[in-house]
């Protein structure tokens, strides 16, 4: 069999332009896949990655957004009581966290668009590691933070900046990093001056904690159930509350696969007129092959190996084209808060394996009917032919 | 001439054919990235068009104004009526994500003179002042909950409500639908809200209709004016602006369609020049014996062309036409968020160029070289 | 074992042009002996290669029996017929039909790959048969880097390669000129002489057929015995 493989390969350089074509079809279709789901990727990444199993965020009952959850001083307080929460010698480790949203222009000055402001504590830093502002830098007073993607997304976010939002002008002293997590959307401002300049008076709209273990889920819960000032309250791990938020990526995943179901028709089309081609040049060695004695299935099978080969190929290629996208900043509105979320394209091994998978099915599905067709034909007529 | 490119495009039926339809599928799929491309220009242009203009809150449309501006915005010159929105969001239980609306809580009364450009059903709003929870409903989404949430959505019967942003819940009794630009708007009445939040006297954004185009510009300065340095400071812009600050936070997904659909148009080519890279090869023997015959390099070279851009012309009815007849206005709308999903005469053109522009090039290379080689040299070259 | 390789008993052939049925071969009968080297002769359109053919298990009669080695090989499957033809025959195209994009040593190790034997021994075989045509210094090259004779002995090479029983030639001088022609008829004499090869060829150069040691006539499907 190696031999005849041989044989299929050594062809495919032989008609180089049509196998390159062809090739190049099936990349287009492979890239385009590849980019819809590294988009998609990218998305549900912030979800997957934000938080961990043991961080927990106490909503208001009801909501199901930072955007509409309110927890008065008191409700926060009595929360912060309950035993099982870590605490160290400053007292329980839990960020008061305040969300507000806000618009800002674009640097190019384009339309601008929603963003987050986390009114944030010191605590905010504790139970958020992955949070590394250049520096060791913290907001204070109008001092704030940004992270690092924001700044290329809208104008006046780059150190040094003064940027005006709500009723004043703020100072950009920092960009952090979070590991590709939610927080990489939002800027960080000091939590008494946002209370203030948004007239939310003590209130603020989640806290956030790290639980020791993590069954103390529901505990908390029945905790908070006990009390009236906290019984409004609902504890959810950190990481269910951003997963929910990713429904964009679902339908980019359903869009992306029509888009590239119809593409892989165009291109496999393709392939297939090329394969029919192959064959009506090669009638003759393939009557040569049969009456050597092998088999239709050996025809068959070289064939469908030759265009799976082209296929592959144009999937290998695919991938390279796509590849550079990994990594892109780009962001996208998330429907929950309507404000901008940053994320960059994320090509997996996993996706890059499914690119290949795909090329090389379009080249054997292209293939299938001119290998049949080259297998099934009487080896008389296969010889006669020119 | 004709039935001769037509009868050369012809000899090999079945590579005719799949090319026919390889261009046709992709030239579908490209038509259709197109359609939504254009539904969102169709929306900034009836936008365009609006005498509208919108106030907010400076700081983004999450920040409430007070009630009390309704009156002062009335009263700025060249304003004709004011209406005070909170917007709600609108959301299904179970259908959070797929089930997508505008609901919106508005002041009743100033409603049929600022949406002139939509249809109420005659007596709706009538109706509407006498059932506090009362809505009217775009008829697209209504035919759209009746899929997705069974015969529950019916005029006359009451639905709930959620809202991403609230925390609560309304019931709202369908008194009659609407039709207009946007298809996917629920409209209920804000004294409804109120008294749901027991929050009174909160406007999440005003409109404001101006009387005539020229004043637009004015009536935004002189609003945002109006309440410099007061406690809760406004941002007024037209109604296209405010609807590309929504398409602004799209993201870049209409860039990322530019360059797919520049993909798909690179594939046609791939697969177009591939075929007639083919029939060039195969008709090398039959060019050299046409010159003998007489045949001049340029008219031969025109006769390759034609018939590569006749192979991709009929694609181009196929897959434009197929694009034609299924993406009719109001056939789809991508469950409410793209109003205008239709083929345009615009998307149609271009369509039709691409493919032009393709069969031009994919003939052109194959033809010229064909034209070069000697008679000799063809004679030669039987394989 | 019976001195009788092939025997072709009543065979009749049709072929189907448009809606008209031709009748190729009529009732034909004919036996060759095991050593035989004959020569099939006639105008074209008389039948001889589809004969030819019909012997090779190319192609398949419409009526009749052709017996090869003792074995019945009408009516066998395609895929029984496939191994039959790989194990006993060898077939010399006119055209030579080498795969051009692969070696000569290549193109002659292909029937070896419907055997079980090791890389080690199909190398020995190849090497053997390359050696008997004389293209030994000739392995690496490809069918285009060969002149028309050398690319027929490739062929040539190929079809003994599995030692078969039967050699089976259409036309082997057909595109040869005349020095190559010579080369190549003295090489299938010698496969017959010194192989004991039994060689069945169909020609209409009387000069070639005159190098077998048996020729029939075949016309408009019948059989006109000559003894050579």
């Amino acid at each position: 069999m190696g031999l005849i493989l041989k044989y299929n390969f050594r062809n495919l350089f032989v008609r180089r332009v049509s196998t390159l074509m062809t090739l190049a079809g099936v990349a287009m279709v492979v890239a385009v896949f590849l980019v819809l789901m590294a988009l998609a990727q990218g998305i549900l990444s912030i979800g997957e990655s934000t938080g961990d199993p043991l961080q927990v965020i106490v909503l208001q009952k009801g909501t199901n957004a930072e955007t509409s959850s309110g927890i008065s001083d008191a409700a926060a307080d009595q929360a912060e009581n309950v035993t099982l929460l870590p605490r160290d010698t400053q007292g329980p480790i839990v960020s008061r966290d305040l969300f507000v949203v806000i618009m800002l222009p674009r640097p190019d000055g384009g339309a601008p668009a929603n963003l987050v402001v986390r009114g944030v504590t010191g605590r905010a830093f504790d139970i958020r590691p992955e949070v590394k502002v250049d520096g060791g830098k913290r907001p204070q007073g109008s001092d704030i933070v940004v992270a690092r993607p924001l700044a290329k997304r809208f104008a006046h976010l780059n150190v040094g900046d003064k940027v005006h939002f709500g009723k004043r002008d703020w100072n950009v002293i920092a960009h952090f990093d979070a590991d590709g997590q939610a927080w990489e959307s939002e800027i960080w401002a000091d939590l008494p001056e946002i209370q203030a300049d948004a007239h939310r008076g003590s209130t603020v709209s989640s806290l956030y904690v790290r639980l020791s273990r993590p069954e103390d889920l529901a505990t908390l819960n029945a905790e908070l159930e006990k009390s009236s000032e906290t019984k409004g309250l609902k504890a959810t791990t950190v990481r269910e509350y951003f997963a929910g938020q990713t429904g964009t990526a679902g339908m980019l995943k359903v869009v992306g696969s029509v888009i590239t179901f119809l593409l892989s028709l165009g291109a496999g089309l393709g392939a297939m007129n090329t394969m029919y081609a192959a064959i009506g040049n090669r009638s003759r060695e393939i009557g040569t092959l049969r009456a050597l004695g092998f088999g239709r299935r050996t025809i068959l099978v070289s064939f469908l190996f030759e265009s799976s080969l082209i296929g592959l190929a144009g999937g290998v290629l695919g991938c390279l084209i796509a590849l550079p996208v990994n990594g892109l900043q780009t962001g996208t509105m998330n429907w929950v808060s309507f404000t901008e979320t940053a994320f960059s394209f994320r090509i997996t091994p996993g996706m890059l394996l499914i690119g290949l998978a795909i090329g090389g099915f379009v080249g054997a599905v292209g293939g299938f009917l001119p290998a049949l067709a080259a297998a099934r034909r009487p080896i008389l007529d296969s010889l006669r032919a020119h | 001439m004709l039935r001769l490119i037509w009868k050369n495009a012809w000899r090999s039926k079945r590579r005719t054919v799949l090319t026919v339809l390889s261009v046709a599928v992709s030239l579908f799929l490209l038509c259709t990235m197109l359609c939504y491309l254009s539904s969102g220009d169709t929306q900034l242009e009836n936008a365009g068009a609006s005498m509208r203009v919108v106030t907010r809150h400076q700081t983004s449309l999450t920040f409430f104004l007070p009630e009390a501006y309704t009156q002062k915005i009335a009263n700025v010159p060249h304003v004709t009526t004011v209406q005070g929105c909170v917007w709600w969001g609108g959301q299904v239980e179970g259908k959070e994500m797929s089930l997508f609306m505008s609901t919106i809580a508005a002041d009743l009364e100033p409603t049929e003179a600022m949406w002139d450009d939509y249809k109420f059903e005659p007596g709706v709003i009538d109706k509407m002042r006498g059932e506090v929870r009362g809505a009217v409903i775009a008829r697209r989404l209504l035919a759209r909950c009746q899929e997705q949430c069974g015969d529950s959505w019916q005029i006359g019967k009451t639905v709930t409500i959620k809202s991403p942003i609230f925390k609560h819940t309304i019931d709202l009794v369908l008194l009659g639908t609407c039709e207009g630009p946007d298809e996917s708007i629920l409209i209920f009445r804000r004294d409804y809200l109120e008294k749901v939040r027991d929050n009174p006297g909160q406007i999440g954004y005003f409109w404001a209709r101006v009387d005539k185009a020229e004043n637009i510009p004015g009536v935004c300065r002189d609003v945002d004016a109006l309440f410099a340095n007061s406690e809760n400071e406004t941002k007024t812009e037209t109604e296209k602006a405010f609807m590309q600050s929504f398409m602004s936070m799209m993201g870049n997904i209409q860039d990322l369609v530019r360059n797919i659909g520049l993909a798909i148009v690179m594939m046609i080519l791939m697969v177009a020049a591939n075929t007639m890279a083919m029939v060039a090869r195969e008709r090398t023997t039959e060019h050299a014996v046409m010159r003998c015959l007489g045949f001049t390099r340029g008219r031969i070279a025109m006769l390759f062309v034609s018939e590569s851009v006749l192979i991709s012309l009929l694609g181009a009815v196929v897959g434009v036409g197929g694009a034609i007849l299924l993406w009719r206005p109001g056939k789809f709308d991508l469950g409410g968020m793209a109003p205008f999903f239709q083929m345009t005469p615009g998307t149609t053109l271009i369509g039709l160029l691409v493919a032009l522009g393709v069969g031009l090039v994919a003939g052109a290379a194959p033809a010229i070289a064909a034209a070069r080689r000697s008679v000799v040299d063809g004679l030669r070259r039987v394989d | 074992m019976s001195d009788v390789l092939v025997e072709v008993a009543e065979v009749t052939k049709d072929y189907r042009r448009d809606k008209q049925s031709i009748r190729v071969l009529e009732a034909l009968s004919l036996t060759i002996p095991r050593g035989d080297f004959l020569a099939l002769m006639g105008p074209s359109g008389s039948g001889k290669t589809t004969l030819l053919n019909l012997i090779a298990g190319i192609d398949q009669p419409t009526a009749g029996r052709i017996t090869v080695d003792g074995k019945v090989i009408t009516g066998l499957g395609e895929g029984a017929l496939a191994k039959w033809r790989s194990r006993t025959t060898g077939f010399i195209f006119q055209l030579y039909n080498l795969i051009p994009v692969l070696t000569a040593y290549e193109n002659v190790e292909l029937p070896l790959l419907l055997t079980n034997l090791s890389r080690s021994e199909r190398r020995q075989h190849v090497m053997q048969a390359l050696d008997i045509v004389g293209l030994t210094d000739r392995e690496k090259h490809f069918p285009r880097q060969l002149s028309g004779g050398q690319e027929q002995r490739v062929s040539i090479a190929r079809a003994i390669v599995v030692d078969p029983l039967l050699l089976l030639a259409d036309e082997p001088t057909g595109d040869l000129d005349a020095k190559s022609a010579e080369e190549v008829l003295t090489l299938l004499q010698r496969l017959n002489r010194e192989f004991k090869k039994t060689i069945v060829m169909v020609t209409h150069d009387p000069k070639a057929a005159a190098r077998a040691t048996r020729i029939l006539h075949l016309e408009k499907g019948q059989l006109v015995e000559n003894a050579a």
